[in-house]
């Protein structure tokens, strides 16, 4: 039984040239988990507004999408449910239990209909302790939940998720991903979801579409997919790291895609470890900040934050700070930054105490903070202006002359972090703090922020960046710190925190280890 | 057993108009005086401490609306004494005393409606009015505090990026207009995207139903008879001349057998909060009892 079938489907936006995708074709089984996969700008975002008549772009469009063999755009829009990548917007009203309402309150449903699919539907994605909440103040990856949560009450037959993790921390985006799994199998509803983080996904999928510039690349079971894109230079990044090791080793048998399989393959296939090379230790005696014993919390009765904070961050080296959801990262960096002030301890930058700089001394050429919503950042209408002319550096990877004279909000998440970055060293801080850097990026674009950096780095500049992402910690790091419960547990070289840790370290170790 | 603010929203709404207007339209200071003390006796028994020191701040406040009124009007035809050749009169006195009764009465019992009717309990009552007006609301609820949120970060991040570098109180307006008008766009660049979601679950297919979450029940029922019937008898009271004092040119109060049972309507009809606060904490303390 096929639940969705497309077929020579075309897209081409007004005003271009070029269809934005082309000739698509594939089918989905009724009651499974699909992937849509691919890199930035490959058409999996136009596909999936494609399906859904309601949010179509306008466009022309040729080709035939069926669901249940019938024509799409005939069915009612309550059979096919459409989560957008962003929680905070898509959202109506100001509390949970009446969002979930409003799907049916639309269809003119009576309020005891209303109360058993809001209830159902609140049971299914964990909302039940919010729901009488203000969404406001649940965390991303619960109001995404209200997002889904918020459509599954109209009882849809096809849901279509568009990047809902992409704004998610990794724990938040797995459970987002294992509750869909769970929905799949307990209902019977078919999804189709597009995602880049595939490490967690995939694994769970029942099948997975790569797509590139506009054309399916390759489709069948995530094994299958996996083997078929592994020796591709473009798809190699964003792989599980499972199937690197697998491809680094030869690649013979079932390609293995969890890192518990990766670690029975590897096991078996007999190879040695690779030593990756890391950058020799450097001896940096000096330090850009001193954080002795610093304690913060935000009001007097509520509990600290940062509880006994011993931090040196070395002067001229990226010191990575990793750590789950609530352990203190960004109140660390707002310390940092002088944004927010310890009630105990001391906080020194380059020597000096932070209370003895003067107003507005401290961002002056000395501490730049880049946010984790780099988009509040910008306040002009194009990308020349909100730089003030053409920058000394353009990041590799920023097409300047194309996007130049581009709005800020039109560039892609990867363009967008990079012109943050752009902003905030306009005036070559010695220290510079990012928030999350990598949240919502895909692994090209990672890569650009990582040269990026590299680069900030061997012009005298400081780092801190505090990050949920171990592998772009190992990638760019020289020091990694690791902070619990709102104090720092270590401080070490990259290789040898990698080393020692079992969970917070990449899963290639956890592989080959 | 129920809790008096768990009755549904839009039989609360009408409690609270009962109780509310018909002292302020019958001047009748018996009326006010009861509604006054059964209020406050609620919002005690709710709030403790704090509503009880409130008692005496009302207190000073009647003294002087009482004292005060005589001085402003000289109407009545006893004069207790002479002020700069006017009369200060009792009737106008015992007017002052009335009225001042009338208002804190009105004030304790708004006090009690801002508290018992949360915002979700107003939507459901402005539904009945238009399921679009109430859906207005909502999203304004939820808008509002998010623009100001975002406004405040986006400033702060422009202070750390040298925005503000010289004090000045043009680059400071300039500034400050820069944040409004990039948060501005924000907010439109999402408006699309609400829009949008809000096309993808159905809003523009066809008639909307409004869901509250309240259901009416049988004691919905008997609380909004009952209320309405004591309130039915005392507006007839009032209109009949059974209660309302006069004041000018001279004091008279009214009597009678009717006159006394307007005011025991009165009495029930505002003791109802108190009372289910009084029954819902002994059903609560023999449930425990038995667990």
């Amino acid at each position: 039984m096929e639940a969705l079938s497309v077929k020579d489907l075309t897209f081409t936006y007004p005003r271009c040239g070029s269809p934005a995708i082309e000739n698509v074709g594939f089918s989905l089984g009724e009651g499974t988990l699909n992937l849509l996969f691919g890199p930035t700008g490959c058409g999996k975002s136009t596909l999936l507004s494609c399906i859904k008549k309601e949010v179509r772009p306008s466009g022309e469009m040729s080709g035939e999408i069926k669901i249940d063999s019938r024509d799409a755009d005939s069915l009612p829009q309550s059979d096919i449910g459409f989560v957008f990548q962003d929680p905070e917007h898509q959202t109506v009203t100001d509390k949970v239990w009446h969002e979930l309402a409003f799907a049916p309150e639309n269809m003119g449903l009576p309020p005891a209909e209303i109360r058993r699919r809001s209830a159902e539907a609140a049971g299914v994605c964990g909302l039940s302790p919010f729901y009488e909440e203000k969404i406001s103040e649940l965390s991303g990856g619960q109001k995404q939940a209200v997002a889904v949560a918020s459509v599954l009450t109209m009882r849809p037959k096809l849901l279509l998720l568009d990047e809902p993790a992409s704004s998610l921390d990794p724990r938040s985006a797995s459970n987002l991903f294992w509750s869909l799994r769970k929905l799949v199998n307990e209902t019977g509803i078919t999804v189709l979801i597009s995602e880049h983080r595939l490490s967690e996904l995939l694994p769970i999928c029942d099948s997975a579409i790569a797509m590139e510039a506009g054309r399916i690349r390759a489709s069948g079971t995530p094994a299958e997919v996996c083997a078929e894109l592994m020796k591709d230079r473009d798809f190699f990044p964003m792989m599980p790291a499972a199937v690197k090791v697998f491809s680094a080793t030869g690649g013979q048998g079932e390609c293995p895609l969890t890192v518990a399989e990766g670690r029975r393959y590897f096991k078996n296939s007999g190879a040695k470890p690779e030593e990756k090379e890391y950058p020799p230790e450097q001896k940096l005696p000096a330090f850009a900040a001193e954080l002795k014993s610093v304690m913060f919390r935000y009001k007097k009765d509520s509990p600290d934050i940062l509880s006994d904070v011993c931090l040196n961050v070395r002067k001229g080296a990226i010191t990575c700070v990793v750590g789950e959801n609530g352990s203190g990262k960004t109140t660390l960096l707002g310390v940092l930054a002088g944004t927010k002030k310890a009630y105990a301890g001391s906080v020194r930058i380059f020597g000096k105490k932070i209370s003895s700089y003067a107003p507005g001394e401290l961002y002056d050429s000395c501490v730049a903070l880049l946010p984790q919503d780099v988009r509040t950042l910008f306040l002009r209408k194009t990308v020349a202006e909100e730089l003030g002319g053409k920058p000394e550096n353009v990041p590799e990877g920023f097409d300047w002359d194309k996007l130049r004279d581009r709005h800020p909000y039109d560039l892609s998440g990867g363009e967008q972090e990079l012109l943050g970055l752009m902003k905030v060293t306009a005036q070559a801080p010695k220290l510079l703090l990012l928030d999350e850097p990598t949240q919502g990026l895909d692994a090209r674009s990672k890569q650009m922020l990582g040269r990026a950096l590299k680069k900030l780095k061997e012009n005298g500049t400081t780092i801190v960046a505090v990050t949920h992402d171990i592998d772009f910690a190992d990638d760019v790091a020289d020091r990694c710190a690791l902070l619990f419960r709102g104090s720092i547990i270590c401080e070490e070289p990259v290789n040898t925190f990698m080393d020692n840790n079992i969970l917070y370290t990449t899963d290639v170790r956890k592989i080959v280890r | 057993m129920r809790d008096f603010d768990s009755f549904h929203p839009r039989a609360l709404m009408l409690y609270f108009l009962y109780v509310i207007l018909i002292p302020m339209f019958v001047r009748d200071p018996i009326l006010a005086g009861i509604s006054a003390v059964t209020g406050m006796t609620y919002r005690i028994m709710k709030f403790g401490r704090p509503a009880a020191r409130n008692v005496l701040y009302f207190l000073l406040l009647a003294l002087l609306l009482t004292t005060i009124n005589p001085l402003f009007s000289h109407n009545g035809v006893t004069p207790l004494f002479y002020l700069n050749g006017n009369a200060y009169t009792l009737e106008a006195l015992l007017y002052g005393a009335a009225a001042s009764m009338n208002f804190i009465s009105l004030v304790i019992w708004c006090s009690v409606l801002s508290h018992v009717m949360t915002s979700d309990k107003l939507m459901c009552v402005f539904s009945v009015f238009s399921p679009k007006l109430s859906l207005i609301l909502t999203m304004s609820l939820r808008a509002v505090p998010l623009f100001t949120a975002k406004l405040r970060e986006t400033k702060e991040n422009a202070e750390a990026t040298g925005l503000y570098k010289s004090a000045t109180a043009t680059s400071r307006i300039r500034g400050n207009y820069a944040v409004f008008s990039a948060v501005v766009s924000w907010a439109l660049e999402n408006g699309l995207i609400t829009a949008m979601s809000m096309e993808a679950r159905g809003y523009f297919a066809g008639r909307r139903s409004s869901y509250s979450g309240f259901r009416f029940k049988t004691s919905d029922a008997v609380f909004l008879a009952f209320t309405s019937a004591a309130a039915a008898f005392e507006i007839f009271s009032a209109i009949a001349g059974h209660t309302g004092f006069e004041f000018y040119p001279s004091f008279a109060a009214p009597g009678g057998a009717l006159t006394v049972t307007a005011y025991i309507c009165c009495a029930a009809m505002c003791a109802v909060p108190a009372a289910m606060e009084t029954g819902g904490r002994i059903y609560w303390k023999r449930s425990l009892s038995r667990i």
